[in-house]
C-alpha cells in the first residue's frame, strides 16, 4: 500500500462529500444544529441548570451518533444511485481508504454542529483539562461505534428509503430516547437496566462523569469503556466480513 | 496485442441464473469494441467481470495480460470505468468532479489539476468548467463521466451503455468524446443495444444473447456473416407471411415483416410482386441492425 497515494485519496473523498457539499448547501449546517439545540432549549425552558450541561453533553454525542449513522445514507446512495463506488472498485484506491473517507467526510459535515456545542461547554466552564480526555474519547467512540453500525447496515440494506427510515429510527432509538440528553436516574429501575444495553449511555455516562454531571466508579468506567468497544469492534468485523467490495 | 481477454467465461448469479454461458472473446488493444446484446443479454456481467468489479463463477479472464480474478489490483491501476446509469455528484463542478476523482485514484493535486483541465478543453467542456453537474443536461453529465475516466490516461476504457437515455446531439457529444480517447491510443470496451452507435464508433463487435457469444469480429466481417444483401420491409396486417416465403429468409418484428433478399434479381422479383398485389414495400441494405435481429431471432429458445 503507497501510503501517500491512500492518503491524497482520503483527502479527495473528504473534499468531494464532505467539505464541498457544505460550502455549497450551508442549510444542512442549520439542520445539523436545529435537532440538538431545539431539545437544549426545552430543557433549559423547564428544568435546572444541571439538566442543561447535562443536555450540552448529550448533544455532543447525538451529533457524533448521527453523524456516524448518515454514513449508511451515503454509501448506499453512492453506490446504488450514482454506482460512484464500482468506479472506486475498478480504481487503485483501497476499500478501507474508501470508507474511511466517507466516514470522515460525515464527521467534517457535524463539524461545525459539533463546535458550536463544545464552545457553550467551554462557556459553562464544562471543559477543563481535567475532563477534556474523557470526553473526546467518549465522543471519538461513540463515532467509531455509529459508523460501524452505519457502515454494517449500508451492507445489508440497498434501498435509500429504507435507509432513511432506518436511520430516523435509529437515531431517536439510539441518541434521543436513552439518557443521552438527561440523567440516566430519572429513569426507572427496568428502563435503567435495559439503557446500559444502548452503547450511548455509555458514552454519555462517561462525558457526564469527567464533568461531575454523573458519579462512576473506576469500575464502572472500565464496564462503560468495555461496552462501547465491544460494540463497535463486533460491528466491524461483521460489517468487514459482510461487506463486498467485489461482488460474488 | 491483447487487452481483454476471455475464456470460457461462467457466471452464475446466486446458483440459479446463468448470466453469462462459456463466453470467449479477444479484444484487440487500442480499438473501439462494442458488445451489442439486448437488454439482460449478459453484456454488463460480462464488462464487470473484465473490469474487476464481479467475481466469475468459472472460466478465465485477462486484461493486459493480468488474471481478473487473483491479479485485480494490477489490472486497476490500467482501467477506468463509466458504469451503467451513473451519474456525477450534483453538488460538484465538472472540473472538480475530474480533478478529485483523479486524486481518489492516487494523482497528486498539481498532477489531477493538470490532467483536468487537459480533458477539459479536449472534450469542448471548458464553458462548463465551473458549472455545478446537477445544473448540467444529461449529455453533458454523461460527458463528464467520460471526461473523468479519460482523465485518468487508463489504458482501457469500461464504459457501460454511456449513452443510455440520451437525445442524439448529447449521444454525439459522448461519441466524439470515446472517438478522442481512442485517437489518444486508450481502448474502449463498451457495451450497447443501439446498432447506429455500434455501426458509427467502433473499430470491431460482438453480439452476445442469453448468456452466449453469437459473433464477434469486424464491421465488415459482420456484413459476411449473411449471404443477403438487401431487405425488405412490408406491413404484416398487408399480407400473409407465407406468401413471401419464397423471395427470401423472412423474420417478422412487431407489425412489420421483413425479408432478407439474396440479390437485386430477388429484391426486383418482390418488388414486382409487391406492386401487383398494390402491398406497400421500402427496400434498403443490410444494416448491422438486421443483421443484429436476424442473430438473435435465429438465437432464440424454440
Amino acid at each position: 500500500m503507497n501510503l501517500a497515494r491512500e492518503l491524497r485519496a482520503l483527502n479527495a473523498l473528504i473534499i468531494m462529500n464532505g467539505l464541498k457539499p457544505i460550502v455549497r448547501s450551508p442549510l444542512w449546517l442549520i439542520v445539523e444544529l436545529s435537532f440538538p439545540l431545539t431539545l437544549i432549549f426545552f430543557i433549559s425552558l423547564y428544568a435546572s441548570e444541571k439538566a442543561v450541561s447535562e443536555a450540552l453533553i448529550g448533544a455532543a454525542i447525538s451529533l457524533m451518533t448521527l453523524s456516524g449513522l448518515a454514513l449508511q445514507s451515503d454509501v448506499v446512495w453512492l453506490r446504488v444511485e450514482l454506482k460512484f463506488q464500482d468506479m472506486a472498485v475498478a480504481s487503485p484506491i483501497s476499500p478501507v481508504t474508501y470508507m474511511l473517507g466517507l466516514a470522515i467526510s460525515e464527521l467534517v459535515y457535524s463539524s461545525p454542529a459539533i463546535l458550536l456545542i463544545i464552545i457553550l461547554m467551554i462557556l459553562r466552564n464544562m471543559i477543563t483539562l481535567g475532563s477534556i480526555f474523557m470526553i473526546s474519547l467518549s465522543l471519538i467512540l461513540c463515532w467509531l461505534f455509529a459508523t460501524s453500525l452505519g457502515f454494517y447496515l449500508s451492507t445489508k440494506i440497498t434501498d435509500l428509503r429504507h435507509i432513511w427510515a432506518l436511520s430516523s429510527l435509529l437515531s431517536v432509538l439510539i441518541s434521543m430516547l436513552p439518557p443521552v440528553y438527561y440523567s440516566i436516574e430519572l429513569l426507572p429501575s427496568w428502563a435503567q437496566t435495559v439503557s446500559y444495553l444502548i452503547p450511548t449511555t455509555h458514552a454519555a455516562l462517561l462525558a457526564k462523569d469527567a464533568v461531575n454531571l454523573a458519579t462512576l466508579t473506576t469500575f464502572d468506567k472500565v464496564i462503560s469503556l468495555i461496552i462501547l468497544l465491544a460494540w463497535t469492534i463486533t460491528l466491524t468485523i461483521i460489517a468487514a466480513k459482510r461487506s463486498t467490495w467485489r461482488e460474488k | 496485442m491483447e487487452a481483454v481477454v476471455s475464456e470460457d467465461l461462467v457466471k452464475i448469479y446466486e446458483g440459479r441464473v446463468k448470466a453469462l454461458d462459456s463466453v470467449s472473446l479477444r479484444v484487440k488493444a487500442g480499438i473501439i469494441f462494442s458488445l451489442l446484446g439486448r437488454n439482460g443479454a449478459g453484456k454488463t456481467t460480462l464488462l464487470r467481470i473484465m473490469a474487476t468489479q464481479l467475481l466469475p463463477t468459472s472460466g478465465r479472464g485477462y486484461v493486459l495480460g493480468y488474471d481478473v480474478v487473483s491479479e485485480a489490483e494490477k489490472i486497476r491501476e490500467n482501467i477506468a470505468v463509466i458504469p451503467q446509469e451513473s451519474r456525477p455528484m450534483y453538488v460538484l463542478t465538472v472540473e472538480e468532479h475530474v480533478k478529485y476523482f483523479l486524486m481518489m485514484r492516487g494523482l497528486s493535486m498539481y498532477e489531477a489539476s493538470q490532467n483536468a483541465s487537459r480533458i477539459i478543453h479536449e472534450l469542448g467542456l471548458e464553458e462548463y468548467a465551473d458549472t455545478l453537474c446537477m445544473k448540467l443536461s444529461g449529455g453533458l453529465r454523461r460527458k463528464v463521466l467520460v471526461a473523468m475516466a479519460m482523465a485518468t490516461e487508463a489504458e482501457i476504457l469500461f464504459l457501460d451503455e454511456p449513452t443510455t437515455g440520451l437525445d442524439p446531439f448529447s449521444r454525439r457529444l459522448v461519441w466524439d468524446a470515446i472517438q478522442r480517447a481512442s485517437t489518444n491510443g486508450q481502448t474502449i470496451f463498451l457495451t450497447t443495444h443501439y446498432m447506429d452507435e455500434a455501426e458509427k464508433i467502433s473499430n470491431e463487435i460482438a453480439v452476445i444473447h442469453n448468456g452466449r457469444l453469437l459473433a464477434s469480429g469486424s464491421l465488415e466481417g459482420f456484413k459476411k456473416l449473411t449471404p443477403y444483401k438487401l431487405k425488405a420491409e412490408i406491413p404484416s396486417d398487408s399480407i400473409e407471411i407465407d406468401r413471401l416465403r419464397d423471395y427470401g429468409k423472412i423474420i417478422k418484428v412487431g407489425r412489420r415483416i421483413i425479408v432478407y433478399l439474396l440479390d437485386r434479381e430477388a429484391s426486383r422479383k418482390l418488388h414486382d410482386y409487391c406492386v401487383s398485389m398494390k402491398i406497400p414495400v421500402t427496400f434498403s441494405p443490410i444494416s448491422l441492425e438486421d443483421l443484429f435481429i436476424k442473430m438473435v431471432e435465429e438465437n432464440e429458445p424454440g
